[in-house]
């Protein structure tokens, strides 16, 4: 939807692309932020002004952002908000909480690896969706279930990575420590450790997507509030641009918390100078 | 040609001393047995510098390994200062093949990893010594530089900075200018030398490079492949100290160059058809 | 076991399990495990009556149920509407997440002004539209396959991205050398390279797919597997309910197992554990 830049002849491997390869950062950045700018303009055209799509189903930007200042102005987005986000942090909070003691006892202790570890991958590869109902069931209409969803959905990515870490250290990692004379103790804390902290952080952005998911399928599939419950009261209601306006505040939400846990990797573990892409 | 025996005629009990040695390793994926390495006999008197040479594949590591107290012998003996090998201890350092860099510590902090693990922290001093040691492997002005910001020639320079550093009885380095340009190479070995003649230092040093193990060597350690083990052990019998240069055109130098040259190609060939 | 996938964070991989006599013990330990979990719960729900059998049924219960669900001609009729749906979702998802996929990573001009917003869409959790796929597609079969395919899509996208771009610069090179040209080049060195990339994007979008058909049921609609597990929910029938889920964790670890056996069959070559570690 956006390879305007890349139509005419120019598609092959010279040209354009060596042009844009050559780009500085910055360049890149405005490029970029050009092709945005173009796309929310044939957006606008196509839906609002030639009306090509119905604007029921696809809103036009403008129509989006009106549905934003109708949900503020209506003063349902702050509660829902809170509601998710506070649903979201307590979940992820929980998930984090079980799942790394967890991980690092399943990687340092064979037996823990061999019984934790394949319950642990059947319930993984199964999508949270299918908890759904048990959750509503036991943990009623509220939050209970949201959160549940939210912990289960979190929980899997980040033990089975912090697991992972700590089996997959270097094996010369460990030699060098031996022959510098580490303890038992000194070897977990400066050898296994800090050799699981990427594979951590790897573990906790997926959990971030995986939870955001988990959150609005709980919100969707039978919550009164957050906002899966404001996104299906505006889509039932036929007002998709509101739909819209919420939906991108959850894309906002995932993708901040994904920074965030980018950000705190950058400083607990510069060494991988690695980002998110 | 003089090939000596085991033990250098010198009085004294050798500081390393290998009686028989063989190793073996199940290889898991296949559930056989491979022997590394079978009937390794070595004395090394302290204040020795041992060059190893050999094919690849052929133990070299293994050995070291062993040395180290990081693999334990299938069979044989392994005595160090007398008392058998049981586990790495303090004494020893490894200068590693791969580096062995933690990936999370700078420079300086890998340098002083040594000292850490044996809580030599508290004494004044050890940050003038492991500045130095980053000295004189060259990389003064990376101290603050992660190890993947390091091209593979650093990276081993810091990983012979943090053996130095240990100051150990034993330094055991595996092929530790492997991945060194030509120029570096000259100089960390003429380093090399130098430091190890003020110290005294015994030395294990593995190498694929047949001059580097003719330049510095009191006595090289020749191996051979299926199953690794020693082929002969040849003392050099060079004055030091000894430059790339001073060397050269030494008679004897020539000679032992041929000889080892032949002794190699016959192995590599041997291995190859043995494929 | 980890790789590094297109999403940037590191997909888990499931160790490989190699079946050596040492291996059976742990088998064992797990059995037992298993064991001693499900009768300490028979226990405390039949026997010692701690928990309310109706808010949490006994393993008995739910293992009676889950029997009476293989003969109910009903139940075979909703794995049938459910299964057929993510089936023919996820099979327009795989030809046109490959094509696109194949096409951006090969075309640098493509990867940078298109690449960007993929990874956006990837992103974002798109569940969150399928109130709207109901609004405009219906109750039906439609909404769901077009949800299936839209959540599907991205990652089989990205990861066959990923291929590309990884193969598009050593091997094309390589095969350049030895004179593969044209379609040669495509056939024998681009699909075959990015062929684990493009199967383990499908495995990731196999379970979203079911997300979407799951989630598509609950939210509208009479058939299918999730409307089934809604309805034991609402009715507090937790027996029926758990043995629903059983299903599904059935299923989806199924599917699982097929895709990566079909990646070992279809791509021996490739090791999960090769471009594996996070240092
Ligand atoms: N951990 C191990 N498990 C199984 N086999 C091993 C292991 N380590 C080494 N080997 C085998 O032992 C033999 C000797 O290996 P070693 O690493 O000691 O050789 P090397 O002489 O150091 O070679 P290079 O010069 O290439 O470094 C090889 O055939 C190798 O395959
Ligand atoms: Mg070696």
């Amino acid at each position: 939807m956006s390879a305007f830049l890349a139509a005419g002849p120019n598609l092959g491997r010279g040209g354009i692309g060596a042009w844009l390869a050559g780009l500085s950062p910055a360049g890149k950045a405005g490029v970029l932020a050009i092709e945005v700018v173009v796309m929310l303009v044939v957006w606008q055209l196509v839906v609002g002004v030639f009306g090509w799509i119905n604007p029921v189903f696809l809103p036009p930007p403008t129509a989006i952002a009106q549905g934003f200042v109708e949900l503020v102005a209506g003063g349902t987005l702050w509660p829902n908000m809170l509601i998710s986000a506070q649903a979201w942090l307590i979940g992820f909070a929980i998930a984090a909480v079980i799942a790394i003691p967890v991980g690092l006892l399943m990687g340092s202790s064979l037996p823990m690896d061999r019984v934790v570890g394949p319950i642990a991958w059947t319930i993984y590869a199964t999508p949270t969706i299918a908890y759904q109902p048990l959750a509503k069931a036991w943990f009623g209409f509220g939050i209970g279930p949201v959160i549940f969803l939210v912990a289960v959905s979190a929980l899997f990515p980040i033990l089975l990575n912090v697991a992972a870490g700590m089996r997959t250290t270097n094996a010369s990692i460990i030699r060098a420590g031996k022959v510098y004379g580490a303890s038992r103790t000194q070897l977990y804390r400066s050898v296994y450790l800090p050799s699981t902290v990427p594979f951590l952080f790897a573990g906790l952005r997926q959990a971030v997507v995986l939870a955001t998911i988990g959150m609005v399928v709980a919100e969707l599939a039978g919550s009164a509030s957050g906002m899966g419950a404001l996104i299906i009261k505006a889509a039932n209601t036929y007002q998709t641009d509101q739909a819209f306006a919420a939906i991108a505040i959850v894309v906002a939400w995932s993708v901040g918390m994904t920074q965030v846990v980018t950000l705190v990797e950058r400083w607990a573990a510069p060494w991988t100078r690695k980002g998110r892409r | 040609m003089t090939t000596t025996s085991i033990e250098r005629n010198e009085a004294g009990a050798p500081l390393i001393s290998v009686r028989d040695l063989s190793v073996s390793y199940d290889v898991a994926r296949t559930g056989k047995r491979l022997t590394a390495i079978e009937g390794v006999d070595l004395d090394v008197h302290e204040g020795e510098f041992i060059t190893v040479l050999g094919p690849s594949g052929c133990g070299k590591t293994t050995f070291m390994n062993v040395v180290a107290g990081l693999v334990k012998p299938t069979t044989g003996t392994v005595l160090v200062g007398g008392s058998p090998v049981t586990g790495p201890g303090p004494d020893r350092a490894v200068v590693f093949q791969d580096y062995a860099l933690l990936p999370w510590r700078t420079v300086f902090d890998n340098v002083k990893f040594g000292l850490e693990m044996q809580k030599e922290l508290k004494g004044a001093g050890w940050r003038e010594r492991v500045q130095e040691a980053i000295e004189l492997v060259g990389l003064a002005g990376f101290e603050q530089s992660y190890p993947r910001e390091l091209s593979g020639g650093m990276q081993q320079r810091v990983g012979l900075a943090r053996a130095v550093v240990a100051e150990p009885r034993i330094l055991l380095m595996d092929e530790p200018l492997g991945a060194v340009d030509a120029l570096t190479r000259e100089v960390m070995r003429d380093e090399i030398e130098k430091l190890m003649a003020a110290t005294g230092k015994t030395v294990l040093f593995i190498t694929h490079s047949i001059e580097e193990a003719i330049l510095l060597g009191d006595r090289i350690v020749v191996f051979k492949s299926h199953p690794g083990a020693i082929k002969e052990i040849i003392e050099t019998g060079l004055e030091r100290p000894r430059s790339e240069r001073s060397i050269q055109h030494d008679p004897r130098f020539l000679e032992l160059r041929d000889h080892l040259w032949d002794a190699l190609q016959g192995e590599a060939t041997a291995a190859a058809v043995s494929k | 076991m980890t790789v590094t996938s297109a999403t940037g964070t590191m997909r888990i991989v499931r160790p490989r399990r190699v079946i050596r006599r040492s291996e059976a013990k742990w088998t064992w330990l797990l059995v037992g495990v298993i064991a001693a979990i499900l009768l300490i719960w028979e226990a405390a729900v039949s026997w010692l009556q701690l928990i309310p059998a109706s808010f949490l049924p006994p393993p008995s219960a739910i293992a009676v149920s889950f029997g009476k669900l293989l003969v109910d001609p009903e139940f075979w009729g909703a794995f049938g509407y459910s299964l057929g749906n993510v089936a023919i979702g996820l099979v327009i998802a795989v030809v046109v997440g490959v094509t696109v996929g194949l096409a951006v990573g090969w075309s640098p001009v493509l990867r940078f002004t298109v690449a960007p917003f993929l990874w956006l869409l990837y992103s974002t959790p798109k569940v969150a539209l399928a109130p709207l796929f109901i609004l405009g597609l219906g109750l039906g079969s439609e909404s769901k396959i077009a949800l299936v395919f839209l959540l599907a899509v991205f990652p089989i996208i990205l990861n066959t991205m990923e291929g590309a771009v990884t193969v598009s610069t050593s091997l094309v090179n390589a095969g350049r050398v030895y004179g593969v040209n044209g379609v040669a080049l495509g056939w024998k060195i681009i699909v075959p390279a990015t062929l684990p990339y493009s199967l383990s994007g499908i495995q990731r979008g196999a379970a979203l797919g079911f997300t979407g058909e799951v989630l598509g049921e609950f939210l509208g609609g009479t058939g299918g597997l999730g409307h089934m597990l809604e309805y034991a929910a609402y009715q507090f029938q937790m027996d029926d309910a758990i043995a629903m889920v059983i299903v599904m964790v059935i299923i989806a670890n199924l599917t699982l197992l097929l895709i990566s056996t079909l990646r070992r069959r279809l791509a021996p070559w490739y090791d999960d554990r090769k471009i594996a570690g996070a240092s």
